[in-house]
C-alpha cells in the first residue's frame, strides 16, 4: 500500500483538476505504491547539494 | 515484381528503370488492402495522394533526373506526424477530424527526396496510450502472429514494414517506440541522437525525451531514411543543429577492431531476458567476434535507475501536455493513456528537478563506462511479443526497461532482429552508441544483418495471404 493515505491522494488527484470516480482513484492508488518506490530510488543517495538538472536553462540560445 | 523489396533494392532497380514508382506503389496498395484488414496497420492510406506522388517520381525517373536514392519509395508516417490537408489523428478520438495545415519538418524532407506518401500508421494514443480497444481505431496486429502485439508505439510502423505495405516509415522513441514494434515485429530501428532530427510538427510525448527516427527492413534502409530525415531545424528548440553524414559512405567497410561492450547484467540479472533473447545476443557476440570486432564488458548504472528516471520524467512531462484534455475530456482517452499519465499529475516540481538531476547524473556516468568501447550491446525487448490482449496497464512500472536507458542519456540506439523465439516470433538485440555516431551503429548493423540468415524470412501471413478471418476497419481507404 501507499504511503501517503488515500484520502491525501485523493486531494492531491482533485488538486491536479482531475475529477474521477471511486474505483479509478482506487486502481490509480494501488499503481502510486510503485511510483512511491520509484521516486525513493531517484532521491537515493540524495545528489550533492549542488547537482545540476539536466536540462538547466542556456540563455544563449535565446540571443 | 518480387514481393518483397527493400528500399536499397527498390531504389537500384527505379535507377535502372526495371520497374516504376507507380508500379511500385500499386503494388504496395494492393497488399494494404489484401493484409491490412487483418493488420490495422494503416488509420489513413492517401490512394490518391500516393499514386500521385509516384506518377511524379516517374515522370523524374523518365526525364533521368531522380532525386535519391528515395525517389518513388512508397512509405508512410506514424500518426502523430503532422501532414498537411490529410487528418492526423494520433489514434485519439481528441484529433478525430483534426487536418493540419503544415507538415512536419520530417514529412517535408521525406516528400522532398521524392518518397511516396502512403498514407498514416497506427500508434499507441498520442504515443503512449496503447495497445488499446477503446479508441476509434483498432490496435496494429503483428504481422507474424496477429493475435500477438507488435510493440509500440510506432505500432503502425512496424507492422506495414514487416508486413511489406510499405518500404519503410517513420516512428518516433521516447521510451522505446522505436526500437520496441521494430524488435517484435522483426524488422530495423534506430532511434538517432536526440536532436538529430527534428520534432517541429511531431505530436509531443515528452518533450525532452522524444527522438523521430526511421523504421525499415534493413539496417541500409534506415540508413537512407535517416540521411533524408536528419538535420537542423530553428523550429524545433532541440535540434543540434548538426548536418548528418551519408551514412552509406561506410557502411560496407566491415567492423574490424571496433569495439562492443556487452552490458550482460542488464540482460542477465537486472531483468533477465527470455532464453530466445538471449541466445540471439550469445550469437551476436559470436558474428561481431567473427567479424573482427573487439568483444568486451561493460558496466552501466542498474538498468531499474534509468527505468525508474526515465518513466517519471516521461509521466510529469505528458501530463504537462496533457493537463487540459486530461481534465476536461478524460474520458475521451483510452484507458491505457489516461490512467498512466494522470500519475504524473502527482508528480511535484520536487521530483522533477531531483529526476532531472539524477538524468545529469546517469548520462555522465553511462559516457564514462563507455569510453574504451565504440557502441554497446544488450537485449532490445525481454522477450517475443506477447499476446496483444495481455499487455499490462502497469507493465512499465513493474520491470525495467531495456529501451529507456537511451531516451534518459539521448545516445543513438538501434534494434535489430537476431532470431525467432519458440512461438516462432522475432527476437532482437539493441546496439547502443555515442552521441551523434549513428553512423558506427548502422555500419555495426548492417555488419550484423549481411552476416547473418534474418533477413532472408518474411511473415508467412506476408508471404502466403491472409490467415484470418478480416475484422471491421476503423477508416476505409481515401
Amino acid at each position: 500500500m501507499a504511503r501517503i493515505p488515500i484520502e491525501d491522494f485523493t486531494a492531491a488527484v482533485r488538486r491536479a483538476g482531475l475529477d474521477l470516480n471511486r474505483a479509478r482513484i482506487t486502481e490509480l492508488y494501488a499503481a502510486w505504491e510503485k511510483v512511491e518506490a520509484m521516486l525513493d530510488r531517484i532521491r537515493t543517495p540524495a545528489p550533492p547539494r549542488d547537482a545540476e538538472p539536466a536540462t538547466i536553462f542556456k540563455p544563449v540560445k535565446f540571443s | 515484381m518480387d514481393e518483397f523489396l527493400t528500399i536499397a533494392q527498390a531504389a537500384r532497380l527505379i535507377a535502372a528503370r526495371t520497374i516504376s514508382p507507380l508500379e511500385l506503389t500499386q503494388h504496395c496498395l494492393a497488399r494494404i488492402r489484401r493484409l491490412d484488414p487483418v493488420l490495422h496497420s494503416f488509420i489513413t492510406v492517401t490512394e490518391e495522394r500516393a499514386l500521385s506522388d509516384a506518377r511524379a517520381a516517374q515522370a523524374r525517373q523518365m526525364a533521368g533526373s531522380l532525386r535519391g536514392p528515395l525517389d518513388g519509395i512508397p512509405i508512410a508516417h506514424k500518426d502523430i506526424y503532422c501532414t498537411a490537408g490529410i487528418p492526423t489523428t494520433a489514434h485519439s478520438q481528441h484529433l478525430r477530424g483534426y487536418v493540419p495545415t503544415r507538415d512536419a519538418a520530417v514529412v517535408r524532407k521525406l516528400a522532398q527526396a521524392g518518397c511516396v506518401l502512403m498514407g498514416k500508421l497506427a500508434t499507441h494514443e498520442f504515443a503512449f496510450g496503447g495497445p488499446a480497444f477503446d479508441l476509434p481505431w483498432p490496435p496494429a496486429r503483428n504481422p507474424w502472429n496477429p493475435e500477438h502485439f507488435t510493440g509500440g508505439s510506432s505500432s503502425g510502423t512496424g507492422a506495414a514494414v514487416a508486413a511489406g505495405l510499405i518500404l519503410g516509415g517513420t516512428g518516433s522513441d521516447t521510451g522505446g517506440s522505436i526500437r520496441s514494434p521494430a524488435a517484435l515485429c522483426g524488422i530495423t530501428g534506430i532511434k538517432p541522437t536526440y536532436g538529430l532530427c527534428s520534432r517541429a510538427g511531431v505530436l509531443p510525448l515528452a518533450f525532452s525525451m522524444d527522438h523521430a527516427g526511421p523504421l525499415a527492413w534493413t539496417a541500409e534502409d534506415c540508413a537512407m531514411l535517416l540521411f533524408a530525415m536528419a538535420g537542423p531545424d530553428e523550429a524545433d528548440p532541440a535540434s543540434a543543429g548538426r548536418a548528418a553524414p551519408d551514412y552509406l559512405t561506410a557502411l560496407n567497410d566491415g567492423i574490424a577492431g571496433m569495439r562492443i561492450g556487452v552490458v550482460r547484467h542488464f540482460h542477465e540479472t537486472d531483468h533477465p531476458a527470455s532464453a530466445a533473447t538471449q541466445q540471439g545476443i550469445a550469437q551476436a557476440i559470436e558474428v561481431f567476434h567473427a567479424l573482427g570486432a573487439r568483444i568486451a564488458e561493460v558496466r552501466l548504472a542498474p538498468l531499474q535507475d534509468y527505468s525508474d528516471c526515465g518513466w517519471l520524467i516521461l509521466l510529469a512531462e505528458a501530463f504537462a501536455v496533457h493537463e487540459h484534455w486530461m481534465q476536461s475530456g478524460f474520458e475521451k482517452y483510452c484507458a491505457m493513456l489516461r490512467d498512466r499519465v494522470a500519475l504524473g499529475a502527482l508528480l511535484s516540481a520536487a521530483d522533477y528537478q531531483q529526476l532531472m538531476r539524477r538524468r545529469r547524473q546517469l548520462s555522465l556516468a553511462t559516457a564514462a563506462a563507455m569510453k574504451e568501447v565504440d557502441l554497446v550491446l544488450t537485449a532490445c525487448q525481454p522477450a517475443e511479443a506477447p499476446r496483444i490482449d495481455a499487455v499490462p496497464k502497469w507493465g512499465i512500472l513493474d520491470k525495467p526497461s531495456f529501451t529507456v536507458p537511451f531516451n534518459v542519456t539521448g545516445q543513438p540506439a538501434i534494434s535489430i532482429c537476431s532470431g525467432f523465439g519458440g512461438g516462432g516470433l522475432p527476437v532482437a538485440i539493441q546496439l547502443a552508441g555515442k552521441p551523434f555516431e549513428e553512423a558506427t551503429l548502422l555500419r555495426a548493423a548492417h555488419a550484423f544483418e549481411k552476416a547473418t540468415q534474418w533477413r532472408s524470412r518474411r511473415p508467412a501471413l506476408a508471404e502466403a495471404g491472409l490467415a484470418l478471418s478480416t475484422g471491421a476497419k476503423g477508416e476505409g481507404v481515401r
